[in-house]
Parts: structure tokens; C-alpha cells; sequence
């Protein structure tokens, strides 16, 4: 183990000592201390003081079950998925063939994985402030909130990369695995809805269901929320059940790990695409009984040119999935469908539909950013078939960025159309609302390769992204102002036309989006 | 110290391994030849553990799997992959750490290579800065820093420079001298050529044939090109050129070879036409 936290800890000082020397880096520590002395401020203005919120405990405890649920999905989902994450080709080379023991490697590879939860954790930590503030919870229970999470985070971790270990050679019991998963998150998730429909598109209804005793039976988030609600009405014994099932869960995870030892290098080995990434995909293919088709892409006869690299990113991403939607755009369905019931609820009680639906298409346009594999991307404008193939530089960003905006718009109108399905809107919001949302992506592709062109590839790609996400929100935020001040108008006018100001909003992204790409063009005119 | 036997190995129907049998003792040099695709190197990940495989293979007598036999095992990747925030001087740290190796003396061989390799001045860059061919070098610094007793060279030369490939060379003679076993896998026959002792061409997965070059005689014992393309490019060739001249013959696995009399037929009709 000596030897795998000295690889942990040396790299961790390397990257300081570098990025220290780099401007980028250190606004980023300005932007962290400002939130932390705006978190200080905040707290000492707000001692002793309360918000007039009512209920605030049940509030907090059905967002702590929310927030619980999901994270242990996320995290879960990810890892049984994605556990190559968790080891480098590097890992490889030097890690897996010297005589460390799998298991330690296991862990180191865990132990990498917990590092990435500790930012969130320490947000989590500023914002005790503010929840003891607005949900008057107590000091204590915020403790015991945060110890939750620690072991919450730190069990699902440990189970994550067990599932994945023990599941390397058998994909099937995977899919029975990852099946079960979302059959768990769809029952949840179609509870709220019932619950919301019951108490007459009331948020006292969900909050009952998010705090009852039976949703404390769901593996890992749900047994997270029972320790925390039933320490904090007092009832102990039950408490320590979910505490428990909690603490035994990591012990199983690592005696299947001990057990499954080094099955888990071949999977590792072919999911990070050490040649052997297509005979595995075959293996896969030929378990799920798939064959690879030929499959059309020509795109109205449009192939030709530029063109070509949105055809061939199509042709990529279309293998495996269903009309380009897969495992994210199901989540984002959920999703849809939670902001529907929402939406809903927030129409009866009278409120202006316009400001949710720009909530809405907010909310789903920042998931689909995050969600976007923007690295892959980078590896695209690394390929010297993009530098070499006739063309302007400007189209070729343009079409190498269109494919991600494609599979959006898909998403996209099927999201929309299940939250215009809970709140009667018009079929106009569905069709504006995918232009606007598929704009959003194309806009974030754009100033990504603009944050590329400006830090260059020797940063990292937490900062790229960090600089697209900050440029695109600015735009965002903008927008939002906009669209909410001139819908109001609108909306009194027509609820039909209010539906073009997202039209409206889609074009100004198309033209920042073409603007950052002309800014950042050279990058395909010189390689380096 | 190196055996390997019935060695199978599958990707869903397909074989990428079929029966490979191999064995190497101390102080050989071993080469896999083979064109691409011939399963090489998953015969070579097989030895090492990263994949599962059907058969038996033992380092020094104990399983391959095994922390003892990793101890004594030494591998150079075909495509060097290091820890790109760690400079080069840390790869050898690291290594020594792996390895449970004294430092000191581990400081001491890890000098004697940096300079033979030419690696004096990058030796605080980080990893992600150097050449292909750079990396390339540490990667092989490092497979020899823990003194193995089998090393396993998966396309080494490649990405090298002229100097380097001699002094690879070189190396490898030395280390085969001191009673090391090497297995070297490469399609660049002529880096291989003059330091080889046995040769097992492989083809679809297969071994095709194996030699030990103290069995071959005249032009057979010169060139292993010769060999190569004798066994792989055209079986035809075989039967009609004198097959190499080596006592006993020996082809590991029973390769189905392509029926050969009804093309003698035909071209015994056309010259007699």
C-alpha cells in the first residue's frame, strides 16, 4: 500500500507545484475564499436568527432522503458501470504486474475514488449555516447529517467497486444488476408522482413520502435516511438497524473483493481500450445477442465535407444505444418526469407556468452539460484527420460539435413533452423548448473549445470545463432574466406566443456559439 | 522459469489463444514472431496475469497470479503508459517501493541505467513531457529495476531511437548471460536477429512452429526472417523449398495446413500442357 499512496500523494504534490505557477489556478482559490468568507459573513449575520419556514425538520429530512437516494444511485450507477475509472493505463503498466496484492490495488483504486467526494462534502460542511438557518435544525443533527454521509459515501463506494469486481466476467448478472437499480430509482420516482397526485398537488404529500418509514427499506440511500431521520426524532434502536445494515455492507463488499482478487484486470484491461476494446465489445455484443449492423447515415446526402465528422461521431454513438438515446437520457426521463409533478403542483397553487418552464428548461439544460462527455471531444481536436481534411476551420468545430447537440434534441423533446403532458402546455413549448435546450449544448461545446483554445491542453480538464461552465452560465443567466421579464409580458398577452421567446433564446445561443467558435478557430490551424 | 501449457484463451466465440505451449529456461532468449493479429500479445497478457485464461502457466514454478512470481517477473508494454504527474525519477521511487527493493542499491542500478539509456536530463521531467520514445525508456528502466528473472518485452523497440535499439541489445545479451529468461514479442524480426534462441512464430492465435536456433543449420541458422516468412506467408513455399533443416522437427500444436495436392495437380496439368 506504501507504495500506492506514494503514487497518490507525489501526484497530488506535482499538480500543485505545477498549477501554483499557472493565473488560472489561483483565481479559482480567490473564487473558493470569497465563498468562504461569503459563508462566514453570512453565518455571523444569521446567529440567532431563524427563517419563518414551518415544518422545517420534515422539509429537511425529505431533502436529505432525496439528496441520499440520488447520490447512492449516481455513485452506484457509475461505478458498476464505469469502474475503469478508478485505474489508469499507468495502473497497468507498472501497478498490476508488480507484486502489490489486487486487493490493495482495490482500494487504492477506491481510495482515489473517495478523494473526488471530498469537495462536495466540504460544500455540504459551508452550508450548515444556512440549513440550521432556514430548516432550524440543530448543530448536533447537522453532525449526525454529515456522518451520514461520510458513511454513505464511503459504503456505496466500497459496494460500487465490490459489484463491479465481482461482476467483471459475468455481464449478465451486471444488467440483472444495473436493471434492478433503475427499477428501484422508477418506483421511487413513480411514488412521489402518486403521492403528489393523492394530496391534490400538495408538497406536503411528497414530503410525507419522503419521509416514510417504507422508502427506509431501499438499499443504501434509504438506510442512510432512516439512521438520519430516526436519530433525529430520537428513536435510537431503529437508528442503529440502519446504522447496521450500513456498516456490514462495506464488510460484504470487501470479502467479495478478497474473493473475486484479480478477475477484474481483464475487465479493466478492455475497458481502457489496451487493444482489446473491440474483441470485449464482440464478447458483450455476443452475450446480448447484438450484431452490429450496417447502419445509414448519410444524412439527406449531406455526408460530404465537414459534414463527415458529425456523421462519423453519429455512426459512434448510435452503436449501442436506441435512436442515440441510452443510460443518461433514462435518468433524464426521471428527471422530467419529477419536474413535470412539480411543475404541476406549482400551476394549481396559480403561479406563472413561465417562470417554471424556464426553470425547467434550465434545469435540463445544465444536466445534459454535465452529462456530456466533453474529453472526448478534446481527443477529437487532437486527431490529425481534423487538421488534415479540407475545410474552414469554423464548419469543421461546427460539425465535429453537432452530433452531442443531435442527441440532445432527442432527449430533449421527449423530456419536455412528458412535462408538457403533466401540465398541458402547448406542443409549441415541446418544439421551442428542444431547439433551446440543443442550442444550450452546442453553445456549452462551443465555449469549451473557446476554454481549450484559451488555457490550452496542459491544464486540466476540470479547468476547461470549469471556464466553459462559468462563460455559458454568464450567457445563461442573461438569458433567464430575459426570457422571464419579456415572457411575463408576453405570457399576459398570449401563452402561445410566450413560447417563442425560447425560440428567440435558441438563436442568441446559436450566434454565441458561432462567435466563440470563430474566436477559437486557430486551434485548427496550427496542431500545437 | 517460464512454462506455459495449453494456454486457451477466448473473446465470446472468438479464440484469441488456441493451445500455446511455450517454455523458456534461464538464460534463454525467447522471440514471438507472428503477424499482426496472431494473438502475441494476449499471449503475453495471458503470462502476466491481466487476462483469464484456460491452461497452465507457472513463473519459476508458482502460478503466474501469484505475488511470488510477480516478484520475479518484468514486463515492458507494447504502448508505455506512466503516471503522467510523476517525473522520472519518482517512476523508479515508486518502483522500488513496489518492490520492496533497498534503495540504495536500487538508486545505484537505476543510475547505471538512466545513463546508459541517455536519461540523465529529463530525470525531473514529468512523465506527460517526454517523447514516445522517452517514455518508452523509463518503461523499460523500470521493468529492469527489480532484478527480474523473467522478463517479458512486448514490442520493446518500438519508438526507440538507433542508440537506444543497440543498447536494448545489448542489454538484453547481458541480461540473458546472467541467467535471465526473456520472451520478446515483435513483428520487427531484424531487432530480434543474433540474440535469439528459441523462436515460436505464431499465426491466428496459434504457434505455428517453434526453433531452437541451436537445431538450425546453414542459411536456416542465419536469417530468422527467413523462417518467418517460410512458416507464415506461403505454406506452399514450405513443401516446395527445403523446409528448414533442423533435427528434430518440432511444431508444438497440430496446425491444420491447407490442402496442397489438388494446387500440384493443376500445375503438374499446365506443364504438361
Amino acid at each position: 500500500m506504501d507504495a500506492c499512496l506514494y503514487v497518490i500523494i507525489q501526484q497530488w504534490k506535482n499538480d500543485f507545484r505545477k498549477k501554483k505557477k499557472q493565473p488560472p489556478f489561483w483565481i479559482g482559490v480567490l473564487l473558493v475564499s470569497l465563498y468562504l468568507v461569503y459563508c462566514v459573513v453570512q453565518m455571523v449575520l444569521r446567529l440567532g436568527k431563524s427563517s419563518s419556514m414551518t415544518d422545517g425538520t420534515v422539509k429537511f429530512q425529505s431533502l436529505s432522503t432525496v439528496a441520499f437516494l440520488f447520490v447512492s444511485f449516481v455513485v452506484l450507477l457509475l461505478g458498476i458501470v464505469k469502474g475503469n475509472n478508478w485505474f489508469t493505463r499507468a495502473d497497468i503498466n507498472l501497478m498490476f504486474v508488480s507484486p502489490i496484492s489486487p486487493t490493495q490495488e482495490l482500494l487504492y483504486g477506491m481510495l482515489r475514488r473517495l478523494i473526488v467526494s471530498v469537495p462536495v462534502t466540504l460544500i455540504l460542511i459551508t452550508q450548515f449555516p444556512n440549513i440550521h438557518y432556514y430548516f432550524h435544525v440543530s448543530a448536533v443533527d447537522l453532525l449526525i447529517m454529515l456522518l451520514t454521509w461520510l458513511l454513505l459515501i464511503f459504503t456505496i463506494t466500497v459496494v460500487s467497486i465490490a459489484l463491479y469486481s465481482a461482476t467483471a466476467m459475468h455481464p449478465r448478472i451486471r444488467r440483472l444488476i444495473l436493471v434492478a437499480m433503475f427499477f428501484c430509482g422508477g418506483t421511487v420516482i413513480l411514488g412521489a408522482v402518486v403521492a403528489l397526485w393523492r394530496s391534490g398537488a400538495s408538497m406536503s404529500g411528497v414530503n410525507s413520502f419522503l419521509t416514510d418509514p417504507a422508502l427506509h427499506v431501499v438499499p443504501f440511500g434509504g438506510w442512510a435516511a432512516g439512521f438520519l431521520v430516526n436519530m433525529m426524532s430520537g428513536q435510537v434502536y431503529t437508528a442503529i438497524i440502519y446504522l447496521a445494515l450500513l456498516l456490514v455492507m462495506p464488510v460484504v463488499g470487501m470479502a467479495l473483493i478478497v474473493l473475486n482478487s484479480s478477475d477484474y484486470y481483464e475487465e479493466v484491461l478492455a475497458s481502457i481500450g489496451h487493444g482489446y476494446g473491440i474483441l470485449h465489445e464482440s464478447e458483450q455484443d455476443a452475450a446480448a445477442g447484438h450484431i452490429h449492423r450496417r447502419r445509414k447515415t448519410h444524412l439527406f446526402g449531406l455526408s460530404s465535407g465537414e459534414v463527415a465528422l458529425m456523421q462519423r461521431r453519429i455512426t459512434e454513438q448510435s452503436k449501442g444505444t436506441f435512436l442515440l438515446l441510452d443510460r443518461i437520457s433514462v435518468i433524464m426521463f426521471g428527471v422530467a418526469t419529477f419536474l413535470g409533478a412539480v411543475m404541476h403542483v406549482f400551476m394549481r397553487k396559480g403561479m406563472y407556468p413561465f417562470i417554471m418552464e424556464v426553470i425547467t428548461l434550465a434545469v435540463l439544460s445544465y444536466m445534459s452539460i454535465f452529462t456530456l462527455p466533453a474529453e472526448k471531444f478534446v481527443e477529437e481536436l487532437q486527431k490529425p484527420f481534423i487538421f488534415l481534411m479540407p475545410g474552414r476551420p469554423v464548419k469543421k468545430l461546427l460539425f465535429a460539435s453537432a452530433a452531442p447537440m443531435l442527441k440532445c434534441l432527442m432527449e430533449s423533446a421527449i423530456c419536455l413533452t412528458i412535462v408538457a403532458a403533466f401540465s398541458n402546455l402547448p406542443a409549441s413549448f415541446v418544439f421551442y423548448g428542444a431547439m433551446f435546450q440543443s442550442s444550450a449544448i452546442l453553445l456549452y461545446c462551443a465555449a469549451y473549445v473557446a476554454s481549450v483554445r484559451t488555457l490550452g491542453l496542459n491544464h486540466s480538464e476540470f479547468s476547461r470545463k470549469a471556464l466553459a461552465m462559468a462563460v455559458v452560465s454568464a450567457i445563461f443567466m442573461f438569458e433567464m432574466s430575459l426570457g422571464i421579464n419579456v415572457g411575463h409580458e408576453l405570457y399576459v398577452a398570449s401563452t402561445t406566443i410566450f413560447v417563442i421567446v425560447f425560440l428567440f433564446l435558441a438563436v442568441c445561443n446559436l450566434i454565441a456559439a458561432m462567435v466563440f467558435f470563430s474566436s477559437a478557430k486557430s486551434i485548427l490551424e496550427y496542431w500545437d | 522459469m517460464l512454462r506455459v501449457k495449453k494456454l486457451t484463451k477466448k473473446f465470446g466465440r472468438k479464440y484469441a489463444n488456441e493451445n500455446v505451449n511455450l517454455a523458456l529456461d534461464s538464460g534463454e532468449i525467447g522471440v514471438l514472431l507472428g503477424p499482426n493479429g496472431a494473438g502475441k500479445s494476449t499471449t503475453m497478457k495471458c503470462i502476466l496475469g491481466l487476462l483469464s485464461f484456460d491452461g497452465e502457466v507457472t513463473v519459476g514454478g508458482k502460478p503466474v497470479r501469484s505475488v511470488e512470481a510477480k516478484k520475479i517477473l518484468g514486463y515492458v508494454p507494447e504502448t508505455p503508459a506512466l503516471y503522467p504527474m510523476l517525473t522520472v525519477r519518482e517512476h523508479f521511487e515508486f518502483i522500488t517501493r513496489a518492490y520492496h527493493l533497498n534503495s540504495e542499491k536500487a538508486r545505484e542500478y537505476a543510475k547505471e541505467l538512466i545513463e546508459r539509456f541517455r536519461l540523465t536530463e529529463v530525470l525531473d521531467y514529468y512523465c506527460k513531457d517526454l517523447s514516445k520514445g522517452m517514455q518508452q525508456k523509463v518503461s523499460i528502466i523500470c521493468a529492469l529495476l527489480p532484478h527480474p528473472k523473467l522478463l517479458l518485452l512486448d514490442e520493446p523497440m518500438m519508438g526507440l531511437d538507433p542508440h537506444a535499439i543497440k543498447e536494448l541489445r545489448v542489454m538484453i545479451s547481458e541480461l540473458a548471460e546472467e541467467g535471465v529468461a526473456i520472451l520478446i514479442s515483435t513483428h520487427l524480426i531484424s531487432t530480434v536477429e543474433g540474440i535469439w534462441n528459441k523462436a515460436y512464430i505464431m499465426r491466428k492465435g496459434q504457434i505455428l512452429s517453434s526453433h531452437k536456433k541451436e537445431e538450425m543449420v546453414g542459411i536456416w541458422a542465419e536469417s530468422l526472417e527467413r523462417i518467418f516468412f517460410a512458416e507464415t506467408e506461403s505454406y506452399d513455399s514450405v513443401w516446395q523449398t527445403p523446409s528448414p533443416a533442423k533435427t528434430p522437427a518440432k511444431h508444438t500444436n497440430t496446425v491444420s495446413r491447407p490442402n496442397t495436392s489438388k494446387k500440384k495437380k493443376a500445375t503438374n496439368k499446365k506443364k504438361k500442357k
